[in-house]
């Protein structure tokens, strides 16, 4: 029973399924650009490399490349096992393979944890920058600091928030916002200075996913009727001056970063971390670094009332370290096998 | 002697120069008219007249240029369309004028059609002419106002008649339109216009030198009110580059190049029929110029750019062209790699063709976008990746060799340059992840340039893998290696073509058409030398 399994094992690290595994991946790669030049560079990598399956008119499955990463690290432990042969000569091998599985582990697990950000700021010098992530997952929050999950789109609930009790009546992702409202007074000016809302879709306007609330206070007989949108970059000052806003899930991050001054190609900024404050420049071309956190600069853009907004894009990488790790041992793989053992390999 | 002295002579004549500040860099006088001719009609030279006679003759002169063909229409429907007539390629100013409301409507279209874009590419040239016959405006003679409402209105000195427009523009400046009267908003609104036509639209931004005027048109700052900016570099060190970007384009180093290996290819010829040492090196001789002109090409630019001069595709392929034509002559040195000299003459040819009349569109000296803006990393990343992609084509180009003549030193040879293409590769992958790191936050986004370059290392992978195990012959795995070149093309300039993701500063118009040819040509010769081949070893066993 053992040898059988041996001998399917050693099969599985043959040169035949290293070749079949290479063109997996040359065929994945090819397909995968040629998708994105359809849809674009960040869908069709998640769609091709950020995947374990491709479907194929939503029925037919082709593996992706998190699967033939998956099988790619079992195939290069088994030939380090059984195929490479275990003599001094072979270390440069090892370790050029080593470097490989160490790359293909890193990123799948790396992929688990990695996470992207997507941040804006203004331009005072005191805001600090907020930070959301890039996912389906939406909250309300109250004054940055107490939040509650929003329920999937078009899902109306009742919650408490603070000290408010707060009723959904509006939801929707594919939204229309309104500049003018009659005969209704309960509704007041949301953040972008519109007064209503329907959920339509208007075909090539702007969509704007976001909710109608009404908020009332649980000591006051003040009830409010709140419009809070998804893209809305500043918060709705409810009447007891407390902000109330529709943001993606927010990161807390363990530094905090205020925009100074901007120009096209970057931001000056404060960062603030380890009671420590420094000034720092995050440029298209300089992201700032802390913590496993990438920052970096994305674009600027007049708000309504002609205030600057600065974007970011950030990302948390646990294994970022990875493929530094992967450039020096194969780095020293290759001195090995093609220079400390080369003559010997001649003789 | 002679020689040398005239030499001299023409050295010294191109050191007048002006600059200018066009396209974010400040350039000479020279690069801008060449860039100007070359929109209009993809020549640097007009009748005779060099590019920056011609311009200086459209600005002095505008009159007598205004029936000068100078405009090219590419496609007979757009002339029709113009209502010119559709045999001629070239127009003057006065055929476009004469329905320029035609231009104007169309320049309104938003679609992509390539009738649309011509169009619309002549609608901006046409108005790069008008902002060159406007240039001089403001050193026209002083303009009459004898209305004594007029001056009371506008502020100005009752003793005088005449004023410059830079006056008036300053006082127009100060003046609430809301307040002033149909006469004074007809002069402020002409002089505007005659501002805007000459100065906002035009891509003439001349800087004032502290010290002298550099050909000046500071209308644009001095009606923003704003200082005329001095240029930021010290001027003696600057007027050298300009001098230097004169020369460049005068003596044409890379238009040398080729005619330098077009006489490598015709000795190659000759060598076939009657074969004689002596011509063989003479070609190795000229290789070793070849490649000392490139260096030297390279150099020139980046001392006149003051970066290294990896900034653009045209760039990168000289770039390959140097490591090519290095790697050759090393060999060729060692008395190896004889019998590819002819078709690596021929390929480095046919490449560097590409890159002179497909890739290289007007101003070859463009300033690097700051996202690329990191020189060390730039560097290594592009210097690492060319060894890699020359080592490459090398391996495909000896590939078709072995086809031809294999034989056991020959393949050895193939599996050295296959080593050494896949190995600078990755190793500038690897770099080029390292400067993404440093520069965008991330080693590694599957950017398609990034996908392109990863598929030539498994692509070479491939090979040395079934060549490892002995899954390919050796004549399999030479046809395998045989396609490098293609694969090399269709991952380097291929990618380009799609236009999509951080890389596509790559990107050029028209090299889809040449990309297929060579793919079709290339794809054609290896069938044909496969089977060839195998016909010779089947005949042979027989």
């Amino acid at each position: 029973m053992f040898n059988v399994i041996r001998r399917y094992l050693k099969k599985l690290a043959s040169l035949q399924v290293t070749i079949v595994l290479l063109a997996f991946l040359a065929v994945l790669l090819f397909w995968g650009v040629l998708y994105q030049s359809k849809v674009g560079v960040e869908l069709g990598a998640e769609r091709f490399f950020g995947s374990y399956f491709i479907w194929i008119f939503d029925v037919i499955p082709l593996p992706g490349l998190y699967s033939l990463l998956v099988v790619s690290a079992i195939h290069l432990i088994l030939s380090m096992i059984y195929r490479i042969p275990h003599r001094k000569k072979s270390i440069g091998l090892y370790l050029i393979h080593f470097a490989l599985l160490i790359l293909i582990l890193g990123s799948l697990l790396g992929s688990y944890w990695r996470i992207s950000l997507k941040g804006y700021g203004f331009v005072d010098g005191k805001t600090p920058i907020i930070f959301e992530r890039i996912s389906e997952n939406y909250e309300i929050v109250l004054d940055d600091s107490i939040s509650v999950p929003l329920p999937p789109w078009g899902t109306l609930k009742s919650f408490q928030l603070g000290t408010y009790d707060i009723k959904m009546i509006q939801s929707c992702e594919k939204g229309y916002p309104l500049a003018n409202v009659e005969n209704d007074q309960l509704i007041l000016k949301n953040a972008s200075g519109f007064q209503g809302f329907e959920c339509t879709d208007k075909g090539d306007l702007v969509l704007f996913p976001g909710v109608v609330l009404l908020v009332k206070h649980r000591d006051w007989f003040h009830e409010e009727k709140v419009l809070l949108g998804l893209n809305e970059r500043r918060p709705y000052v409810l009447t007891g001056g407390e902000k109330l806003r529709l943001s993606n899930q927010r990161e807390k991050m363990p530094f905090s970063i205020q925009v100074v001054s901007v120009d096209q190609t970057g931001a000056d900024v404060i960062i603030s971390e380890n009671g420590e404050q420094y000034p720092r420049r995050i440029a298209l071309n300089v992201p700032f670094k802390s913590n496993h956190y990438s920052i970096y600069f994305a674009s600027v853009l007049d708000s309504f009332d002609h205030q600057k907004i600065v974007l970011f894009k950030a990302r948390r990488d646990f294994f970022d370290i990875v493929p530094y790790l992967f450039t020096i041992i194969l780095f020293i793989g290759f001195v090995f096998n093609y220079f400390v053992f080369r003559r010997g390999k001649k003789s | 002697m002679r020689k040398s002295f005239l030499f001299i002579l023409i050295f010294i004549s191109l050191l007048w120069s002006e600059g200018i500040y066009d396209q974010q860099r400040i350039k000479p006088f020279d690069s801008f008219c060449r860039e100007i001719l070359f929109d209009f009609n993809g020549k640097t030279t007009f009748q005779g007249l060099s590019a920056t006679e011609l311009i200086l003759k459209i600005i002095q002169e505008p009159s007598s240029t205004a029936h000068f063909d100078l405009f090219k229409i590419n496609r007979a429907e757009v002339a029709e369309l113009l209502h010119l007539d559709s045999k001629k390629r070239y127009h003057s100013y006065s055929d476009l004028q004469s329905n320029s409301f035609l231009l104007d409507e169309y320049n309104e279209r938003q679609d992509n059609h390539p009738v649309t874009q011509e169009l619309k590419n002549l609608f901006k040239q046409k108005h790069i002419y008008e902002s060159l016959i406007h240039a001089l405006d403001y050193k026209r003679p002083l303009i009459e106002i004898s209305s004594d409402s007029l001056k009371r209105e506008m502020g100005l000195e009752f003793s005088r008649s005449l004023f410059s427009p830079q006056e008036l523009l300053a006082h127009f400046r100060l003046l609430d339109s809301a307040s002033m009267s149909d006469s004074a908003l007809w002069w402020r609104d002409s002089l505007l216009f005659q501002t805007y036509i000459g100065l906002q639209e035009s891509p003439l931004r001349i800087y004032e030198s502290p010290d002298q005027q550099v050909l000046v048109s500071a209308w644009f700052f001095l009606w923003q009110g704003k200082q005329v900016p001095s240029i930021s570099l010290p001027p003696e060190e600057h007027d050298l580059r300009l001098r230097a970007e004169i020369f460049y384009h005068t003596v044409n180093f890379p238009q040398k190049a080729l005619i330098l290996l077009g006489l490598v290819i015709l000795l190659g010829l000759i060598s076939r029929v009657f074969p004689k040492s002596v011509l063989e090196r003479i070609q190795i001789v000229l290789v070793g110029l070849f490649s000392g002109m490139l260096l030297f090409t390279m150099c020139l630019r980046a001392y006149i750019m003051h970066a290294p001069p990896l900034g653009s595709l045209y760039e990168v392929i000289l770039l390959v062209l140097l490591f090519i034509s290095l790697i050759l002559f090393f060999l060729l040195l060692k008395k190896q790699l004889i019998s590819a000299l002819f078709p690596s003459s021929l390929l480095m040819f046919i490449l560097l063709f590409f890159a002179q009349n497909a890739i290289l569109q007007g101003d070859s000296f463009k300033v690097l976008p700051p996202l690329l803006n990191s020189s060390f990393w730039l560097t290594i990343h592009v210097f690492t990746i060319a060894l890699g992609y020359s080592g490459m084509i090398l391996s495909g180009l000896w590939a078709h060799l072995c086809l031809i003549k294999p034989s056991e030193q020959n393949h050895r040879l193939l599996y050295g340059i296959l080593i050494f293409g896949v190995g600078f590769t990755l190793i500038g992958i690897l770099f080029g992840g390292i400067w993404a790191d440093l520069a965008w936050g991330r080693f590694w986004g599957f950017d398609p340039k990034e996908c392109g370059a990863l598929f030539v290392v498994i692509w070479a992978m491939i090979a040395l893998h079934a060549k490892a195990g002995r899954l390919l012959t050796q004549e399999g795995f030479v046809f395998f290696t045989a396609w490098n070149m293609i694969i090399v093309a269709l991952c380097w300039f291929g990618i380009n073509l799609l236009n999509i993701g951080l890389h596509s500063y790559g990107s050029q118009k028209g090299i889809g058409f040449s990309l297929l040819f060579f793919i079709l040509v290339d794809a054609s010769l290896i069938l044909f030398l496969a089977w060839f081949q195998r016909r010779r070893i089947r005949s042979s066993h027989e």
